[in-house]
């Protein structure tokens, strides 16, 4: 029978290695499978994060041949038989062999206030048309597997998370920036703490996004460019003082009542710990 | 109030032993430099040349064309090369008279910085260049040989004076205009005297050349936002929505518009480089 050989690695913080596992190939099989294959014949100590098989929990994100990808949507037929090289994703701390600490993902996501109402809005039947929604719904496809937060050299090689609260963020910022009924300014908190100028568009988290959503593109690039006509355009600044142009009509992000989404003091060009 | 504090560096990439990309990475970026430097070493001779830039007099008497006119049966196409164009001393002869225009201080200097600070601030260029001569990274998920401990991304300067690409993009309208109208002269050529319509390869050059940089230039990420990546409820917008979805479209390719006018206008400027200094004759197809 057909093996897959796989090199996996075991370890934890204070050390690891890669392991090498050979298992039967079936049709149709994906890593998750083979992975699944070593949990259940080989070594059930082999820790690894999982769901839904259907790349649509975002649980199994793992590094693949060295780069970010779902273990359930990378199938084993893709290598031509060459040895599976499989290691946790990188730039998070890890806990336990193909499992890693993921939850500054979540503290950063904290930090974005969800959809404030437009006041007109509030407490009425939501009454928008598909053409309105059509944008944001991009955004809203992101399985927060965070293979781009993995990937972005923001956070894996210059290690700013203190500045920059990398792409997943940033498509859940222009989900709610574009929203249509969304009241609040979110550029102030782009700016300044989500650190949007951190980025400088390389598209590796485009390149990894399982949704494929185009977030450098379709995310990054217009938020850059709304943070452009709010805080370096001069004309634009210009002809907004003296009437030209509207004013702001959101309100402003320190308007939002929660402790926890109030922007920090320290901008995004002072350097962390 | 709590801070995320980012973890001392080193600490944060697992050192997973032997997981590094098993694919040919290194060929996109080292191909690009070879590009970029291929076409600035050409550019830059190009720039400083100050001849050789028209097949025609256009009102203006060149010393370095007599040379090549072979008396006057002979066909002289309209080509003017994109480098020098708009031609700005022909339009302020007094800067003629103090000896601009021509070399060191060629006309190219003064227009080209132009499409240059437009390509700069590019958002795909951006990215070509922070990955191929920046290697800020090289390729995803590899690691950075020169990593700055402190990296700050476009929030500093220089760096951070790409948030004026829309001014560059304003510029280029301009410089897309005048390539339309040194397409519309391609169609004509000089003889005894007379001016014919007709097209040689140059034309066809130029038609490729003009149509290309046209559709990088509305393709552009600062073009999209303008038109009505602004707007937030396009149900009261719907004539922006409708240019805005087009941009979005065009946008979609705006990498490889990138590519095909860069060297598209490369050729055009070489072909008239060709033609007007007698290296070679145009080719005439009627
Ligand atoms: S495009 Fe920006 S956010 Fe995406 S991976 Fe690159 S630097 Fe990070
Ligand atoms: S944006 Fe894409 S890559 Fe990033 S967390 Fe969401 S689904 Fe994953
Ligand atoms: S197991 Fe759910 S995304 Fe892979």
């Amino acid at each position: 029978m057909e093996k897959v050989t796989l090199r996996v690695f075991r370890g934890d913080k204070t050390g690891g290695e890669m392991v090498t596992y050979e298992v039967p190939k079936v049709p149709g099989m994906v890593v998750l499978d083979a992975i699944h294959q070593i949990q259940k014949e080989q070594d059930t100590t082999l820790a690894c994060r999982w769901n839904c098989k259907a790349a649509k929990c975002g649980s199994c994100s793992a590094e693949i041949d060295g780069k970010p990808r779902l273990m359930c949507k990378t199938s084993v037929d893709e290598f031509n038989g060459q040895p599976i090289t499989v290691g946790p994703m990188r730039a998070f701390p890890l806990l336990r062999d193909l499992v890693t600490d993921v939850s500054w993902n979540f503290k950063m996501a904290a930090k974005i206030p969800p959809l404030q109402v437009l006041p007109e809005m509030e407490g009425k039947p939501f009454v928008l048309q598909q053409v309105d929604v059509d944008r944001v719904q991009e955004y809203r496809k992101c399985i927060e597997c965070f293979l781009c937060q993995d990937v972005c050299h923001v956070i894996r090689e210059h290690n700013r998370k203190d500045a920059f609260f990398g792409p997943r963020q940033m498509v859940r910022i222009a989900g709610l920036e574009m929203h249509p009924a969304d009241r609040i300014n979110r550029r102030e908190q782009l700016k300044a703490e989500a650190g949007v100028g951190m980025c400088n568009i390389t598209k590796c988290c485009t390149e990894v996004c399982p949704e494929h959503i185009r977030i450098t593109d379709n995310a990054i690039i217009p938020l850059k460019e709304r943070v452009a006509d709010d805080y370096y355009d001069p004309v634009a600044g210009l002809l907004r003082s003296i009437g030209v142009l509207p004013r702001e009509k959101k309100a402003p992000f320190n308007s939002v009542p929660n402790e926890q989404t109030k922007i920090a003091a320290q901008g995004t060009g002072k350097k962390g710990g | 109030m709590a801070t995320q504090q980012a973890p001392p560096r080193g600490t944060v990439r697992i050192e997973a032993p032997d997981n590094d990309r098993k694919d040919s990475y290194w060929v996109a970026p080292t191909a690009i430099l070879a590009t970029f430097a291929v076409f600035v070493i050409y550019s830059t001779i190009r720039a400083f040349m100050g001849k050789y830039y028209s097949t025609y007099y256009d009102g203006h008497s060149f010393a370095w064309m007599a040379a090549n006119l072979r008396g006057a049966s002979a066909i002289r196409p309209h080509y003017w090369s994109p480098f020098y164009s708009p031609y700005i001393p022909g339009y302020f002869p007094f800067l003629k008279a103090l000896k601009i225009g021509s070399w060191p201080l060629s006309a190219a200097l003064y227009v080209m910085v132009f499409p240059l600070a437009f390509r700069a601030s590019c958002y795909f260029c951006r990215k070509t260049y922070y990955r191929a001569v920046f290697r800020d990274p090289e390729a995803c998920a590899v690691k950075e040989k020169f990593a700055r401990l402190n990296y700050t991304g476009e929030t500093k300067l220089p760096a951070r004076a790409v948030n004026l690409h829309r001014y560059t993009f304003y510029i280029a309208v301009i410089l897309v205009i005048f390539h339309w109208y040194h397409l519309y002269n391609a169609f004509f050529y000089s003889q005894y005297g007379q001016t014919h319509f007709g097209v040689g390869l140059g034309t066809i050059i130029f038609l490729v050349d003009t149509v290309a940089l046209t559709a990088y230039t509305f393709s552009c990420h600062s073009w999209r936002h303008l038109v009505g990546g602004v707007i937030n409820r396009y149900s009261r917008a719907k004539s922006r929505f409708k240019v805005w979805s087009g941009v979005s479209k065009l946008n979609e390719y705006h990498g490889q518009f990138f590519w095909i006018s860069l060297v598209t206008v490369l050729i055009a400027d070489l072909y008239v480089f060709l033609v007007s200094s007698g290296r070679i004759t145009d080719i005439r197809f009627f």
